[in-house]
């Protein structure tokens, strides 16, 4: 790593010394970092993919990736899809490798789709090989899950690391209900959720797939990687490579 | 113009250079042990994966301003840059690494960087870090990454 591009980069760090303090504040009421929402690492520029919803009318946007936090910036957006591309200085380790195809629909698959801030902590990450289910038979990605608030922008990986999706709401269970997001509450200091109560088990959720996500990359010329080659082997953890992946995201 | 005036201006361009001089990480190549074997041409995808996770996790650590032994440790390559008269990087320091099950980097082997506190700083360095994710256990050991020096430029 250059030293130069590092001193460059502690400069945004700076500007969000303040947002951090409420984070932390936040923060010590459950052990989490308090980010509203998760993204996941689209290319080696730090360009980072999440929804659109959780973006949306930011006084301030962050992006937060362990010890380090970033200014970001929208640079492309899709109501129809609610996705958005942030800007950001962050340099990841790996970013997303995007599967050639969509998820099977026709059965069920095991997938890992998780918050970033429940990611950080999660016990058992490094053997932990699946925590969702697809559901066979509809329109786009659902999946059966347990995702915790804050999911929204997670990726969802299949088993060998490929990127399929991206996590953009909870699915309602009455057929008249209409789907929530699932990104905290920015206005919270407790913790609220928008449409998800806690402690609340699996439940279903919609992802955008990435035939789709790759269409709007496409579309705003963003870089991103795709691959039919496994990134992970049988037995490596999906959770421990969404949490490499995993960008968590601060709208204030 | 004397000869003292006409060194001085050199050698505050140099340090201004040199101050700038990064420790990183150019590239990372997978084990020595599976690109030896002929009948393995095409090395996992998954192999390349991890190591490219770990050339980056290690070229961040190895770039961190804020840590002692990493400053330290660019000031012994600087002087040793001077000592010598290089105006070009020296060669790269090829490292292999071990990583333990867990993920904790176990032991690392590299030629002599000419000065045993340097060579103490970066084992260290590396030795301390315990990678993002656990190595895939069919990944062969050790993993050879290259190391860079290089010059940057502000701004």
């Amino acid at each position: 790593m250059p030293l130069a591009a590092l001193l460059f980069r502690l400069r945004p760090l700076v500007l969000a010394g303040v947002c951090l303090a409420v984070a932390a504040a936040h923060a010590a009421a459950d052990g989490l970092p308090d980010t509203n929402a998760s993204g996941v690492f689209l290319n080696a520029a730090g360009d980072v993919l999440t929804a659109r919803h959780a973006v949306s009318d930011c006084r301030s946007l962050f992006a937060v990736k362990g010890g380090q936090v970033s200014q970001a910036t929208v640079v492309a957006a899709s109501p129809e899809l609610d996705l958005a591309v942030l800007r950001t200085t962050l340099k990841p380790y790996l970013h997303a490798t995007f599967a050639l195809a969509d998820a099977a629909s026709g059965h069920s698959v095991g997938v890992f789709a998780e918050a970033y801030a429940v990611l950080q902590h999660l016990p058992g990450r490094a053997t932990l090989l699946s925590n969702a289910m697809t559901v066979p038979g509809v329109d786009g990605l659902q999946l059966l899950s347990g995702v915790k608030p804050g999911a929204s922008g997670s990726a969802v990986l299949g088993a060998d690391g490929l990127l399929l999706g991206v996590v953009v709401e909870r699915v309602a269970a009455a057929p008249h209900a209409q789907g929530t997001v699932l990104s905290r509450a920015a206005s919270s200091a407790a913790g609220t959720v928008a449409g998800m109560p806690p402690g609340m088990g699996a439940t279903q959720v919609r992802a955008v797939p990435v035939s789709q996500v790759r269409e709007f990359l496409r579309a705003h010329d963003i870089a991103f990687a795709q691959s039919g080659r496994p990134q992970l082997s049988p037995m490596q953890s999906p959770a421990a490579r969404a949490s490499t992946l995993s960008v968590g995201v601060l709208c204030g | 113009m004397n000869a003292s005036s006409r060194t001085a201006p050199r050698r505050g361009r140099l340090r201004l250079a040199l101050g700038w001089l990064g420790l990183g990480l150019a590239s990372v190549a997978v084990p020595v042990a599976a690109t030896a074997q002929t009948q393995q041409p095409q090395v996992p995808q998954h192999w390349i994966s991890y190591a490219t996770l770990a050339g980056n996790q290690l070229q961040a650590s190895l770039g961190n301003p804020a840590d002692d032994t990493v400053v330290r440790l660019h000031a012994a390559m600087q002087s040793r840059m001077l000592k010598e008269g290089q105006s070009v990087p020296p060669a790269p320091v090829v490292v292999r690494v071990w990583v333990a099950p867990a993920g904790r980097i176990e032991r690392v082997a590299f030629d002599s960087l000419g000065d045993a506190q340097a060579d103490t700083d970066l084992r260290t360095l590396l030795t301390t870090q315990t990678l993002a994710e656990p190595p895939p256990r069919d990944m062969r050991q050790p993993m050879v990454l290259q190391l860079t020096l290089s010059f940057v430029t502000p701004g």
